[in-house]
């Protein structure tokens, strides 16, 4: 069941001479339980089409579908809605809110979405766990490394319970060891149902996807599936499509 | 010179942080020249009471001068924090640390230039404006306010240029301690600021009320200077405990309650607050007692001038009241003639009546109590007149029985309809007024005049008795005070009596003369409090102007953050609004509640100063605090403009 379908989108920013296009005519679509990457050079617009499938963007042209919701008819009041009952988000700066500690940065989405205290604790008993941050949660953002601050973030992305998660550069701040961390996390809650959409350049990052999709000029220039390759081979074959890609 | 346009680039880019520090700072050049100008003024020493004047104006201006000092250390702090970006990025590029200094030192001196230059100019266009004002103020035609007074000029522009040097001395400092890198990450380091103590928030809050209960209750004694002194300093101290520990102390309470806290917009809020009340709350403490201060001085000066036609009509009734131990005599009344004539004056008609001297006491449930010993816990003096003389005075026909009397007393003097005094007890009936109700000796006890049926139940009251005469006059102002002052010399000249000494005249009052002393003493401290109110309030302002640029920058990357998270922009605005609000409401509303319990204190201070007027004193206090925060509301949307700007950037 195709859970994202994104048809002949198009983003262009700015009037007349200084007119740029981000996206020109970008297809695909998602389906439920995949992981995906979705790599290019920088300002190839990956960002951008990471923000038009947040809402937190929209497009010039063209259609997108997340759950059979088509977005581009949502007012930006349900959009905000729209967004903590349905995704889930880890960025690059790890975006927590200082004036929350690490546990009320989690429970954020829920308490907007009205949920009992006592029900957002339980949600939160087995991620905190599992992401190893119970020690964390009554202190503050600005006290806990990087490599922490991530992995809050993907708590709160997680607790939603969300059909998307989307990724911007997850481990763009982290060095190798949080990385690995992070990725195997992803692995696992992927290997648990999750949908995940990533965004990265790192082609050891998008290894750990089964599809990934390549940007390039504005539209989708490459796609790879994992199949039954071997991690090790799958991270070489982008390596050397983004060596094409990247040629002149 | 490279340095000096680096230097010149650094403030011509980051005007948002320079220009309102540099106007500030001209305004408050130009306020010191101006109090400079005048306590410099050679006319103004010259004055009668001209050097008493420049005294109080000197207290004014060192009042003044401190506030200045810490002012602008505080915001060259916030400036020079913010300058620290760009000081790093210089260092990483290259400078060396000195480099780095002479381009401070060049920023300071551009600064400091200009705001002199401005601060001069502005001072030199409103200096002879507040002359004016002054002049008619203090009703003082003779005084003289030249445009430019270099000394004035000198004077101020030292202090300023002492006081820079003194950041500038900071700045260098600051800048020796510290490593290029951490220069660059400094703008984005958060302040961390103590935790709210529940011993320091708890102690605010008792400092606090204490300070309250002492200013409510304090009594009209000498001790009252001394009282309300500890008051201040504790309601000082309790502001800025209650405003740093005691809110977050608060919030944190709220937040521990799961049920409450956890709902969308107390979630939100709450933390909200608690960063930000970490954040400002010294800030916030500080203009809330800006605030306090400027309303305190000005109810205080305002309610004086205002009642000073009252006081002057409860010395003076009449224009020259006089009173003798014996009756006044035929040469008294040519002496009082002669003299008009000589001075070109016309004198109205004689006003007399015979009172007995004063007994000093205090009103305990229907009796008057007389003082054994007059000191500061005694309230009033009453005189028994006899009310034939309050029948022709009054062109009344009242007739009394023995023990009746007819009791005129100052605003809610006494209410009761029986009265007992040394023993004897009266039915009482109150009368609203009385045309020669007067302050015998210009005292600060209460006057009471009790009329009875003669001289026989007036003796019984109280024992000798006085000749009391007052009288109108009119004449050139310079004519009026010559006779009265050639009058006054004849009739307090000292006389020997058979074992006293004393003056001829038991007392003498003149109106050209009390009225010039008012003038200026009222006028004198009104000015005072006008300038120091001004001075606070352009602090409050400014200070108000940082704190929006501050959280607007803080609150930018927030925004993001939430819509991200699922907040729309709608819904972030208003979260984001109400929590600024709150912050910037609660100065202005600690302001109130303290000037609220100033008010009491204030009232017996005033006492002192014979105004007795309650009513006068609250409502005037109630139109400031109104007035002020009609004002406060409107710079706070003003500089919010500054702030929506930066958000959303």
């Amino acid at each position: 069941m195709s859970i994202l379908v994104l048809n002949h989108i198009s983003k262009s920013f700015g009037k007349g001479d200084s007119q740029v296009t981000a996206l020109r005519d970008i297809r695909f679509s998602v389906e439920e339980g995949e992981y995906v990457a979705i790599m290019g050079e920088s300002g190839a617009g990956k960002s951008t089409l990471l923000n038009i499938i947040a809402t937190l963007e929209t497009a010039t042209g063209g259609q997108i579908t997340l759950n059979n919701q088509d977005l581009s008819k949502l007012k930006e009041k349900e959009k905000a809605a729209f967004r903590r009952q349905h995704l889930g988000f880890v960025f690059q700066n790890f975006n927590l809110l200082d004036t929350f500690n690490n546990r009320d940065n989690i429970f954020l989405p829920l308490v907007l979405n009205k949920v009992s205290h006592k029900e957002m604790e339980k949600r939160l008993e087995p991620l905190a766990k599992e992401l190893e941050i119970e020690q964390l949660l009554d202190r503050y953002p600005y006290e806990i490394s990087g490599g922490q601050k991530q992995r809050v973030a993907a708590a709160r992305a997680l607790i939603t319970k969300p059909d998307l998660l989307l990724a911007d550069e997850p481990t763009g701040a982290l060095d190798s060891q949080n990385t690995k961390r992070l990725l195997v996390l992803f692995d696992r809650v992927n290997k648990q149902g999750q949908t995940i959409l990533m965004v990265t350049h790192s082609s050891q990052a998008a290894s750990y996807a089964n599809r990934t999709l390549f940007i390039k000029d504005g539209i989708i220039y490459h796609e790879l599936y994992r199949g039954d390759m071997s991690q090790k081979d799958y991270a070489k074959k982008i390596s050397d499509s983004m060596t094409v890609l990247t040629a002149e | 010179m490279l340095k000096l346009k680096l230097a010149r680039q650094t403030i011509s880019k980051n005007l948002q942080i320079y220009l309102p520090f540099l106007l500030a700072n001209a305004v408050l050049v130009g306020i010191n020249y101006i109090f400079f100008s005048m306590t410099t003024n050679k006319s103004l020493e010259k004055q009668n009471y001209g050097s008493g004047l420049i005294q109080l104006m000197n207290i004014g201006l060192v009042f003044t001068l401190a506030i200045t000092f810490f002012f602008m250390i505080y915001i060259n702090g916030i400036v020079s924090r913010r300058r620290n970006h760009e000081l790093g990025l210089y260092s990483i590029l290259g400078m060396t640390r000195s480099d780095l200094g002479k381009m401070i030192f060049f920023i300071d001196a551009i600064m400091f230039a200009a705001s002199s230059f401005l601060g001069l100019v502005f001072g030199a266009t409103f200096v002879k404006f507040v002359g004016l004002g002054l002049k008619k103020l203090l009703e003082m035609e003779r005084l003289n306010v030249p445009v430019f007074s270099s000394v004035a000029a000198i004077i101020c522009i030292g202090y300023f240029a002492a006081v820079y040097f003194i950041l500038l001395l900071g700045d260098l400092w600051r800048l020796r301690s510290v490593n290029p890198l951490d220069l660059w990450k400094a703008t984005n380091r958060r302040e961390k600021e103590p935790r709210g103590s529940w011993v320091f928030g708890i102690a605010g809050v008792v400092a606090l009320c204490t300070g309250y209960a002492i200013a409510v209750r304090m009594k009209v004694s000498m001790d009252a200077v001394t009282s309300f002194m500890l008051a201040v300093v504790l309601v000082v101290i309790g502001t800025y405990l209650v405003f740093i520990a005691f809110s977050i102390i608060f919030l944190k309470m709220l937040r521990k309650n799961k049920n409450f806290y956890y709902r969308r917009n107390h979630f939100i809020s709450v933390s909200g607050m608690i960063y930000r009340m970490k954040q400002n709350g010294a800030s916030l403490a500080s203009i809330c007692l800006l605030l306090t201060t400027a309303l305190v001085a000005i109810v205080t000066t305002g309610t004086l001038r205002l009642s000073q036609e009252a006081t002057l009509k409860l010395y003076n009734p009449y224009d020259v009241v006089m009173t003798k131990k014996t009756p006044i005599s035929h040469s008294d009344k040519m002496m009082i003639q002669s003299k008009a004539k000589d001075n070109h004056v016309m004198v109205g008609k004689y006003v007399n009546m015979m009172m007995t001297e004063p007994i000093y006491g205090n009103f305990s449930g229907s009796t008057y109590s007389v003082s054994k010993t007059v000191d500061m816990s005694t309230e009033n003096q009453l005189f028994a007149v006899p009310v034939a003389d309050y029948n022709r005075i009054q062109k009344q026909n009242v007739h009394l029985a023995k023990n009746e009397i007819l009791m005129c007393s100052s605003k809610g003097g006494y209410d009761k309809n029986r009265l007992t005094i040394k023993g004897k007890t009266y039915k009482v009936r109150h009368i609203d007024s009385f045309d020669f109700y007067f302050d015998y000796q210009r005292t600060i006890f209460k006057p009471i005049f009790v009329f009875a049926k003669d001289k026989t139940v007036c003796e019984q009251i109280s024992g000798k008795w006085l000749y009391a005469m007052g009288y109108d006059i009119s004449g050139k102002k310079s004519d009026l005070k010559k006779y009265t002052t050639g009058l006054e010399n004849k009739f307090t000249t000292i006389v020997k009596k058979k074992n006293s000494q004393g003056t001829y005249m038991d007392s003498f009052a003149d109106r050209p003369s009390v009225s010039e002393v008012f003038n200026q003493l009222f006028g004198g401290l009104l000015f005072i409090g006008i300038f120091v109110s001004i001075v606070m309030l352009i602090a409050t302002v400014v200070v108000m102007y940082y704190k929006q640029v501050s959280e607007g920058y803080a609150d930018r990357d927030r925004f993001k953050t939430m819509q991200q998270v699922g907040l729309s922009r709608e819904e972030t605005k208003s979260a984001i609004n109400s929590q600024v609000l709150t912050v910037f409401m609660l100065p202005i509303i600690g302001a109130a509640v303290n000037v609220g319990f100033a008010i009491p204190a204030i009232q017996k201070m005033l006492v002192f100063l014979a105004m007795y007027d309650k009513l006068l004193l609250t409502k005037f206090g109630i139109v400031s605090l109104a007035v002020t925060f009609l004002g406060y509301v409107a710079v706070y949307k003003l500089t919010t403009n500054v702030y929506e700007n930066i958000v959303n950037r």
